[in-house]
């Protein structure tokens, strides 16, 4: 097995689905580039229409990223603001509720294939801004929304890339997703 | 073969000792283990993102009314497996599964021993390579399954004839965190949505000639469609993430192994995928054909990756994950006479489903089951049809390039109504020498999908239809099955912890239950 010489160019093609399986082969056969995340980070960034530091991108839409007053939110490709990274950005969404097999239908075929109606049902989640499909849960009525990824920001910056982020103190790797939904409890 | 390689690495082992002594043989294994272990966190370190993943999957058990089970089996519920992946920047891996349900009355229960082997798949995929195989990851990669949870059972009598069928989706749920970590670190080609679900027929019988045997037919656990990755398509029938041997094996074998059992048709299933800007692949179907059974056979399912609910609970990036498996049996119909009469033959379950809405084949006895059937009693000319191993998809449907679509209809692969419901294209068909071919309408699609976007921007906010859930789960107003999987998840030894993020979520009483 080789090192291969990857190119910020062959990571666009990867990213925007024009790579060959060639290529993807080779990658998959070669000990990893360990500057990826930097050419990532570099691709990302020269792509969206806004200036926010990205620090990490957590979705193929949704980013963590640092704005100019230093705070720290998740964000979506459209410039639409979550807010705190640490509060799961599907609770600022917008919801769809598939809870008919007519409706499962419509995103599942043939009609076997769909989820039983009580038993689950299909949320999809999108952005308040561009209408975005940001996520899909198939759940049972009332189970929680799924927090899919809290990053440790400081860790990864810290300790993987050797480059603490000047705020790392600021910052606490805890779940605050709870603290908005007491918010919410209260208008009750 | 495994015995006898066990027996060629013991020789080895001893020949080293006699060689060198155990002494030496000692501190050089430690070495090999030691350098292995450095290795496989190098991997981990360069390939994720460190941070805390959620993830879930569940299964259906229908026991209730089913013969011959015992009253505390005769229930209708549904399985729970969640997981809390941490990756640690230290490239440590700790999976918790507080908050699975609570070992019950079925097949679907393991130990530990046997529930880590799909634990470790994905790490031994993904970060045991440029290795030597050692049990290294297993210093720095560790499992917790609750104290009387599906996985550890508080009791020495629980079933567990099943446990491969319970943890390979639990398998799944660690392996697709794994890709939330490595599609945020940029290694896009390690990337997918791991899934596929499968199943295997198994039954019995007695020949003319009263010959016994019993079969599981394996097809369907051989191999799967892989699921879409951030930049391409998944492949029908590719891949099985439980084995490295993938293989459906051959029609002709099938048929040579299972007497009565003749393949009428196997073919992909238009739609049979999770949709996506990158679809899954879509799932095999073959149909099951009785021809002279003998004096008996009888068919059930060995049990499938999931049952009436999708692979695993999260789509990745706005995909929709991989739906069920699912089957078909139909019997006491005309099927030999129609087919004696010179009806082409249907080639897979859906296609018998428009055969039977189109009276091309009548009869009073078809079911579908969407879980594991009960034992059927299956007589010459009848068909069981399986449909299983879908993959999931990757992002949103909409942002699926059009002419994808386009060639996904041409190709079979996707229906007009699929195109036009899930993935907002509509297709203008031309039909010359008997072939219906599609042409892309761009600014009708390009019309139905501002309209779409704009009907999901029109949706509720989260807040809103959680003020609306949280008054229904306060009321209780959830099926009892569901409501017995809650319970079941609140029972465990750690089981509060679950119960108290369920209450905090809903911001429920603290004295809240759902009995």
């Amino acid at each position: 097995m080789e090192k291969m010489d990857v190119s910020k160019e062959l990571v666009k093609k990867l990213m925007e689905g024009v790579i060959s399986d060639q290529e993807v082969l080779r990658l998959l056969n070669s000990y990893k580039d360990e500057d990826r995340f930097e050419k990532y980070m570099e691709l990302l960034q020269e792509k969206v229409p806004w200036d926010d530091k990205i620090l990490l991108r957590l979705s193929e839409h949704v980013f963590v990223v640092r704005k100019a007053s230093g705070d720290r939110i998740s964000k979506c490709s459209c410039g639409h603001e979550f807010g705190d990274y640490r509060v799961n950005w599907k609770l600022n969404c917008l919801i769809n509720v598939r809870t008919t097999i007519q409706e499962m239908s419509e995103v599942y075929s043939p009609e076997p294939a769909c989820p039983e109606p009580q038993w689950q049902e299909i949320r999809e989640f999108f952005c308040p801004c561009c209408g975005t499909q940001l996520a899909v849960e198939v759940l049972p009525p009332g189970y929680t929304v799924q927090f899919e990824f809290l990053p440790d920001i400081d860790g990864l910056y810290r300790e993987q890339l050797s480059s603490p982020l000047p705020d790392e103190d600021k910052y606490t790797n805890e779940d605050k997703s709870i603290e908005l939904i007491k918010s919410w409890a209260k208008e009750v | 073969m495994r015995l006898a390689g066990n027996v060629i690495i013991a020789d080895g082992v001893k020949e080293i000792v006699r060689e060198y002594g155990l002494d030496y043989y000692k501190r050089a294994i430690r070495e090999v283990i030691e350098d292995s272990r450095r290795a496989i966190k190098g991997n981990i370190r360069t390939c994720c993102v460190p941070g805390k993943f959620e993830g879930a999957t569940f299964r259906v058990v229908k026991y209730k009314d089913l013969a011959k089970l015992w009253p505390h089996a005769d229930k209708d519920f549904m399985l729970h497996t969640r997981m809390t992946l941490n990756v640690n920047p230290d490239a440590k891996i700790f999976g918790d599964m507080t908050g699975t349900s609570k070992w019950d009355y079925c097949s679907f229960n393991g130990y530990p021993g046997g529930a880590d082997i799909a634990f470790y798949l994905p790490i031994t995929g993904n970060f045991v390579h440029n290795t030597k195989m050692t049990s290294a990851l297993l210093y720095d990669i560790k499992s917790h399954y609750p104290e009387g949870s599906t996985y550890n059972p508080d009791t020495d009598y629980a079933s567990f004839s099943n446990i491969w069928a319970q943890s390979m989706a639990m398998g799944a749920v660690h392996w697709n965190a794994i890709t939330r970590s490595m599609f945020a670190k940029g290694y896009l080609e390690e990337c997918l949505s791991v899934e596929g679900d499968w199943a295997g027929i198994q039954g019995g019988g007695t020949l003319a000639n009263g010959q016994n045997y019993g079969f599981t037919n394996f097809e369907q656990v051989g191999g799967v469609a892989q699921g879409a990755y951030p930049y391409r398509d998944g492949s029908p029938v590719t891949w099985a993430m439980w084995t490295q041997l993938t293989n459906v094996g051959n029609v002709e074998e099938w048929e040579y192994l299972i007497p009565p059992f003749f393949y009428l048709g196997r073919r992909l299933v238009k739609d049979f995928c999770g949709h996506g800007k990158y679809r899954g692949g879509v799932g095999l179907s073959s149909i099951h054909w009785v021809v002279q059974p003998g004096k008996d056979l009888y068919v059930s399912r060995g049990g499938a990756g999931t049952s009436q609910t999708t692979h695993v609970a999260l789509g990745q990036a706005g995909g929709y994950p991989a739906p069920n498996s699912w089957y078909l049996a139909v019997r006491n119909s005309n099927l030999n006479d129609k087919i004696k009469g010179g009806m082409p033959y249907p080639r897979s379950a859906d296609e018998i489903l428009d055969y039977l809405a189109e009276e091309k084949i009548a009869t009073q006895d078809v079911q579908i089951f969407k879980y594991d059937p009960p034992q059927l009693k299956m007589n010459d000319g009848d068909v069981f049809s399986d449909a299983s191993g879908a993959g999931g998809g990757w992002g949103d449907p909409l942002e699926r390039d059009a002419q994808s679509v386009i060639k996904d209809l041409n190709e079979g692969w996707v229906s007009e109504k699929i195109a036009l419901t899930c993935y907002g294209v509509v297709a203008r068909n031309e039909t010359s020498d008997n072939e219906v071919s599609y042409l892309l309408d761009e600014s009708a699609t390009q019309n139905l999908r501002e309209e779409k976007r704009n009907a999901r921007l029109r949706c509720q906010s989260v807040k809103d239809w959680w003020k609306n859930e949280r008054n229904k789960v306060a009321n209780k107003e959830l099926i009892e099955p569901v409501k017995y999987m809650y319970n079941s998840s609140f029972s465990t030894k750690d089981g509060d912890s679950f119960k108290q993020y369920f209450i905090d979520f809903w911001q429920l009483e603290n004295n809240y239950n759902l009995n």
